[in-house]
C-alpha cells in the first residue's frame, strides 16, 4: 500500500494548512523562521499536485508573515520600522513598502523552495518505492491530472 | 526507463535542496549587500520588534539578578532616568544596564572602533581604521591599565558592577531578540561586555580629544616653507593678543628650555609625514583631533545675584544622534550626582554632586610626538637607540573581516611607541593616551568629592586627554585645573619629528603643581575655552598654535562678558552659551570699512559696505553682512598667503588641513588667521605681506583686493542682491546619525553662529556637524542646575526619545536638572522597580 499516492481528505488538509501556518507563525516568534521552508516542505511532500503544493505552501507563507506584519501594525509601527530599515538599505523612508515586499518574498522563497524539496522527495521516495510509477515520477505532469492518479489513490 | 525517471527524480531532488540550501544560507548569512534576510526580516524577532523597543517605559517591576537589592529608576517624561539604589554597586549595575538597554549599538560600534574591529561586521571597508586602531593600541593600553587597577579601587569595583548590568541587558535583549536594530540588519550579536571595554571606550574619547598630527604637519610646512617662514607664521606662542586664564607666575622645576635653533627635514622625513597624513585622511574624521573644542567658566559670589557661584559648561564635540552623552543622576550611599555620561563607562563626566559642579574642555597641549627610528638593512627588525641596535617588539593581530579570510597584521613596537610608517623613513609616535591613565578612578574621586581640595587630589592621576576642569561648590569657591599629562623631553623640538636615537626622548611631564591652575583668583572670574592656558612666561613647552590652541576668540568673547559683568544669573550664562557673535569681526570689521572709506567702489560693494557698518558681529541666520565678513575673512587670509604657498608648493596635509581656499577654512588657515588679525590691528606694513616676487603690500592693500574678491564671489553664488546674501543660505547645521545613515539624523537646516562664536558652529565652514554637545548651568544661589544635548536618550530611531531634546537645544532653552524626588513628581514620569 502506498499512502504517498493518498490525496488527504479536504478536512485533514486544511487543518494541516492552518496547523502549518501557525507553525510558522510561532517559530517566527522564537527566530526560527527557517520553520517556513521546513513547512512548505511538509505541504510539498503531502500535497498533490506539485502545482497546488507549491501554491499552498505559498500562501501560507504569505499568510504567516504577511498576517503577521498586519496584526502587529494595529499596535505598533510596522510602517515606520519599514522606513527606518528602508533608510539603512539606503533607500528613501518612503521606499518602507519595498522593505515588506521584501519580506513577503523571501518568506515565499523558502516556502516555494522547501515546497519543492518536498515535492522532489516525494518522488524520490515514490520511484525508489515498491512499484514505482514512472509516470508519477514526471515533473512536468500533474499528479491530479494522471490517469493514474485514480489507481494510485485507492491504495494500491 | 525506470532507471532514467529515478535518475530524473534524484536530480530534482538535488536542485531543489541546492536551492533552498541558498535561500536558507541568504536568510541566516546575507549575500553581498543584502542583511540575512531571514533573520533580520521575519515578523517575529526581525527588524519590527524595533516598533515595540520605542514604546517609553510604563511603571513596572523588572528582574535584575546581579543586583543586591531593589532599585528604583524614575524616567522624566524627556526620558532623563534618576536612578535610586540601596548600594554602589547596585547603583553602577543599574547604570550599565540603563546604558546597554538604551544605547548598545552605539556602545558596541564604540569599543569595536577601539578594538580595532569594525572590519569584522562592516567588510573590508573598515580595515584601514582598524590597522590604524591596533597600531594605536588603545585595546593594549586598556589592557594595561585593567590589570594595573589595584582590586579595591573603587574604578575596579564600578566597572565589575556596570559590566554585570550591561551584560544582563544584552542577555535580556539576546534572549527577547529585542536587539536594536543594526545588529539585525548587519547579522550579528554583540559579545558579552568587558571592563577592558569601557577602558577603550574611555581611549577612544582620549583619542579624539588628544591624538594629533602636528609635528606631521610642521615637517611638511618646514621642508616647503623653510624653518623661518614656517615657524614664523605657524609660531609656538600665539602673534595676537589672547586671554589666557592662569596668569600666575610659576617657576620651572628642572625643565627643557624652549629651543627654538632651526632645524632641517629631510626628504626622507618629509616623505614618511606624507604618507602618514595620506593613510590618516581616510581614517574617520573622530580619530584625530583636528579642531578646539568646548567652553566652560565660573564666576565667584561677588559677580553673581545671588552671591552664589556660577558655573557653566558646554563640550563641543562632533554632534551625532545618539548623542555622546547620556543624562542621568545616580544615587547611593557613596554616590549622588547628576549629570551627563558616555555609554560604556559608568560614571557622570560632566555634572554636579551636593557640593560641587565642574565641566571639561580640552586643553589642546601637545600629546602627540613623532620620533623618527633610524633603522638600517643588516639589522632586519631592529632600531637604534641609545648607542645599540634593539629589536623592535613585534605585536601580531589576525583583523576578522566579514565575508573575508581573517587579515594579519603586526605592529612593531620601539621604546617611543608603535612604528607607523616604514616609508621613506621609520617613523614611530608617542603619544600620551597610550599611557595607562586612571581617569575612571579620578573621576569616581570627583564624583565624591566635596570640596576643592578634594577634587584637585582627584585630578593628580588624571593624565590622558588632557582637560581644563572648570570648577565651583556650594560654599562659593571656583577655580580651573588643565589636569593631564604635558610631556617634556630631553632636547630637540618636540613640535618637529624628533630623533628617535634616544637623545630626545620624553622624560616626564610638568609636575602637577606647575600645570595650569587657579582657585578663587582675584579677577573673580575662570574661563577655559580651548586657548592657551598660559602666558608667554610659562616656563613649560605645552604646544604650539598649530599643534594647537584655539585663536583665542571664544574665550576673549566669555572673558569680555564675565569681566565686565555683575548681578550675573543662571540666564546671563545661557545666554552666552547660545551667544553667537563673531568676536573676530568686532576687531577686524573696523579696520577693513577704513579700508574701503574713501576708495571706488561699484553699487554692490558700496551696498555690501553698508550692510558691514549696520552689522553687530551676529553671525544669525537672517544676517546678509555675516556672509560677507566670514568670505572676506577667509579671502583675505588666503589673498595674503597663497602666493607663498603656491610658489613654495606646501602640500595638503592630511584631510587639506594645510591647504588654503578663499571658500574654505584649514587648520593651517586658522593659525595664520592669528598673525593677520595681529598684523591688521598693529602691523599693516609687516613683511608678511609681501609677495614672493618681493612686491610689497600692505594690510589695507590686500583688504580692498579681498573684499572685492568676496563680494564677488557672493554675487556668483547668491544671486546679484547683497541684501539676500542671508548666512543661513549659506550655512546650515546638522546631527548626522552615529552610523552615518541618512535620514536617521536632524537637519541640516540653517543655522547661526562660527566655529569663533562661543555658541560654535564647528566641522564645514557652511556645514555645521559639531558645537555644543551638552549646554550645563549651576547656580549654587538657588543651588539648580540646568542642561540640555541635541538629541535624546534612547538609540532607537522610532523612540519618542531619540531626539526630543534637539528643539529645546536649538532654541537655546534648557531642562532643569532634577533631583529624583522631584523627577517622579513630575506629570508623565514613569518608575522601574528592579528587583534581583
Amino acid at each position: 500500500m502506498n499512502t504517498l499516492k493518498r490525496v488527504p481528505h479536504p478536512v485533514v488538509a486544511a487543518l494541516f494548512l492552518i496547523a502549518g501556518l501557525a507553525l510558522m507563525w510561532v517559530s517566527n516568534h522564537v527566530g526560527l523562521w527557517w520553520v517556513t521552508a521546513v513547512v512548505g516542505l511538509g505541504i510539498g511532500f503531502s500535497y498533490r499536485p506539485a502545482r497546488t503544493a507549491l501554491l499552498l505552501s505559498w500562501l501560507v507563507a504569505l499568510a504567516a508573515w504577511g498576517l503577521d506584519l498586519l496584526v502587529q501594525s494595529f499596535s505598533s509601527d510596522i510602517g515606520g520600522v519599514a522606513g527606518v530599515v528602508a533608510l539603512i538599505a539606503g533607500l528613501p523612508r518612503s521606499s518602507g513598502y519595498v522593505v515588506i515586499v521584501l519580506a513577503l518574498v523571501f518568506a515565499s522563497l523558502l516556502a516555494l523552495a522547501g515546497a519543492w524539496v518536498g515535492v522532489a522527495l516525494r518522488r524520490v521516495v515514490l520511484a525508489f518505492g515498491p512499484r514505482a510509477n514512472p509516470v508519477e515520477m514526471s515533473v512536468t505532469t500533474p499528479i491530479a491530472a494522471n490517469p493514474h492518479d485514480g489507481q494510485a489513490s485507492t491504495g494500491v | 526507463m525506470k532507471r532514467t525517471y529515478r535518475g530524473w527524480a534524484v536530480l530534482n531532488l538535488v536542485m531543489s535542496l541546492l536551492i533552498l540550501t541558498g535561500v536558507v544560507f541568504v536568510g541566516a548569512k546575507g549575500a553581498g549587500p543584502l542583511p540575512p534576510l531571514g533573520a533580520a526580516l521575519n515578523p517575529g524577532t526581525g527588524v519590527w520588534t524595533l516598533a515595540a523597543d520605542s514604546r517609553l517605559p510604563a511603571s513596572s517591576t523588572l528582574r535584575l539578578a546581579v543586583l543586591d537589592q531593589p532599585v528604583r529608576v524614575t524616567f522624566e517624561p524627556n526620558g532623563t532616568p534618576h536612578i535610586a539604589a540601596a548600594t554602589d554597586h547596585d547603583l553602577f549595575v543599574t547604570m550599565g544596564y540603563l546604558h546597554a538597554t538604551f544605547r548598545l549599538f552605539q556602545m558596541d560600534l564604540m569599543r569595536r572602533q577601539g578594538e580595532g574591529l569594525l572590519s569584522q561586521v562592516i567588510g573590508r571597508a573598515a580595515l584601514p581604521s582598524d590597522k590604524f586602531e591596533l597600531q594605536l593600541g588603545l585595546l593594549r593600553t586598556a589592557q594595561t591599565e585593567w590589570s594595573q587597577m589595584p582590586s579595591d579601587d573603587p574604578a575596579r569595583v564600578a566597572a565589575v558592577a556596570y559590566t554585570a548590568g550591561i551584560n544582563a541587558s544584552i542577555a535580556e535583549q539576546v534572549r527577547t531578540q529585542h536587539l536594536p536594530v543594526m545588529f539585525k540588519m548587519l547579522g550579528y550579536q554583540p559579545a558579552p561586555w568587558t571592563p577592558t571595554d569601557s577602558l577603550v571606550v574611555q581611549g577612544i574619547m582620549t583619542q579624539t580629544l588628544d591624538f594629533s598630527t602636528g609635528p606631521l604637519l610642521y615637517a611638511l610646512l618646514v621642508k616647503s616653507l623653510g624653518y623661518q617662514r614656517a615657524m614664523q607664521w605657524f609660531p609656538i606662542l600665539p602673534p595676537n593678543e589672547q586671554h589666557p586664564y592662569d596668569t600666575t607666575a610659576h617657576a620651572a622645576q628642572g625643565v627643557m628650555p624652549l629651543a627654538t635653533s632651526p632645524q632641517m627635514v629631510s626628504v626622507s622625513e618629509a616623505g614618511a609625514a606624507s604618507d602618514i597624513l595620506d593613510r590618516f585622511s581616510s581614517l574617520p574624521s573622530w580619530a584625530i583631533h583636528t579642531e578646539s573644542n568646548s567652553n566652560n567658566w565660573a564666576v565667584d559670589g561677588t559677580k553673581t545675584a545671588s552671591g552664589k557661584p556660577l558655573m557653566a559648561g558646554d563640550p563641543h564635540l562632533a554632534q551625532t544622534i545618539p548623542a555622546i552623552w547620556y543624562q542621568l543622576e545616580c544615587e547611593s550611599p557613596g554616590y549622588h550626582t547628576a549629570g551627563v555620561s558616555i555609554p560604556g563607562t559608568p560614571v557622570i563626566l560632566i555634572g554636579h554632586n551636593q557640593h560641587i559642579s565642574w565641566s571639561l574642555t580640552n586643553a589642546q597641549n601637545a600629546a602627540t610626538l613623532y620620533y623618527q627610528e633610524q633603522t638600517d638593512a643588516a639589522h632586519p627588525g631592529q632600531y637604534y637607540w641609545k648607542g645599540a641596535w634593539h629589536a623592535m617588539q613585534p605585536v601580531h593581530y589576525a583583523i576578522p573581516v566579514k565575508g573575508a579570510a581573517p587579515v594579519d597584521f603586526t605592529v612593531d613596537l620601539t621604546v617611543h611607541g608603535p612604528v607607523i610608517t616604514m616609508e621613506g623613513q621609520a617613523m614611530s609616535v608617542w603619544w600620551a593616551g597610550a599611557l595607562p591613565s586612571p581617569d575612571l578612578t579620578a573621576l569616581l574621586g570627583i564624583n565624591r568629592a566635596s570640596d576643592f581640595h578634594q577634587f584637585r587630589d582627584a585630578l593628580r592621576s588624571w593624565h590622558a586627554p588632557s582637560q581644563n576642569f572648570v570648577y565651583a561648590d556650594g560654599q562659593g569657591n571656583i577655580g580651573l585645573i588643565s589636569a593631564g599629562y604635558y610631556p617634556q623631553v630631553q632636547s630637540g623640538q618636540p613640535w618637529l619629528p624628533l630623533p628617535g636615537d634616544g637623545s630626545a626622548d620624553v622624560v616626564g611631564t610638568i609636575p602637577f603643581d606647575d600645570i595650569p591652575q587657579v582657585y578663587n583668583p582675584p579677577t573673580h572670574i575662570v574661563f577655559s575655552a580651548n586657548q592657551r592656558q598660559v602666558g608667554p612666561d610659562y616656563p613649560y613647552y605645552i604646544g604650539t598654535t598649530l599643534d594647537f590652541f584655539d585663536p583665542g576668540y571664544r574665550a576673549d568673547a566669555i572673558y569680555a562678558t564675565l569681566s565686565s559683568g555683575s548681578h550675573l544669573t543662571a540666564t546671563d550664562m545661557e545666554r552666552l552659551q547660545n551667544d553667537t557673535h563673531d568676536y573676530l569681526a568686532g576687531k577686524i570689521v573696523p579696520p577693513l570699512l577704513a579700508a574701503l572709506d574713501g576708495q571706488t567702489l561699484t553699487a554692490q560693494q558700496s551696498q555690501a559696505v553698508a550692510l558691514l557698518r549696520q552689522w553687530d558681529g551676529d553671525m544669525r541666520v537672517d544676517s546678509p553682512a555675516a556672509s560677507i565678513w566670514i568670505r572676506f575673512w577667509m579671502t583675505y587670509i588666503y589673498d595674503t598667503f597663497s602666493p607663498w604657498w603656491t610658489a613654495d608648493k606646501v602640500p595638503p596635509g592630511q584631510n587639506g588641513s594645510l591647504r588654503l581656499r578663499p571658500d574654505q577654512p584649514s587648520s593651517a588657515s586658522n593659525v595664520l588667521g592669528e598673525s593677520l588679525e595681529a598684523w591688521t590691528l598693529t602691523d599693516p606694513t609687516n613683511s608678511g605681506f609681501t609677495l614672493p616676487n618681493g612686491a610689497t603690500r600692505t594690510a589695507p592693500v590686500v583688504m580692498r583686493q579681498a573684499f572685492a574678491d568676496a563680494v564677488e564671489a557672493l554675487a556668483g553664488q547668491l544671486g546679484p542682491d547683497p541684501a539676500s546674501w542671508t548666512w543661513g543660505r549659506l550655512h546650515t547645521r546638522e546631527f548626522p546619525n552615529l552610523a552615518k545613515i541618512p535620514g536617521l539624523g536632524y537637519g541640516p537646516r540653517p543655522a547661526a553662529g562660527t566655529n569663533r562664536s562661543v555658541d560654535a558652529a564647528g566641522g564645514n565652514v557652511y556645514h555645521s556637524t559639531a558645537g555644543p554637545s551638552w549646554r550645563f548651568v549651576v547656580d549654587w544661589g538657588t543651588r539648580e542646575s540646568f542642561g540640555v544635548y541635541p538629541g535624546g536618550e534612547s538609540e532607537n530611531p522610532l523612540s519618542p526619545w531619540y531626539q526630543n531634546q534637539i528643539a529645546a537645544w536649538w532654541d537655546g532653552t534648557y531642562y532643569p536638572v532634577l533631583d529624583g524626588a522631584k523627577a517622579q513628581s513630575l506629570a508623565g514620569a514613569t518608575t522601574w522597580t528592579l528587583k534581583p
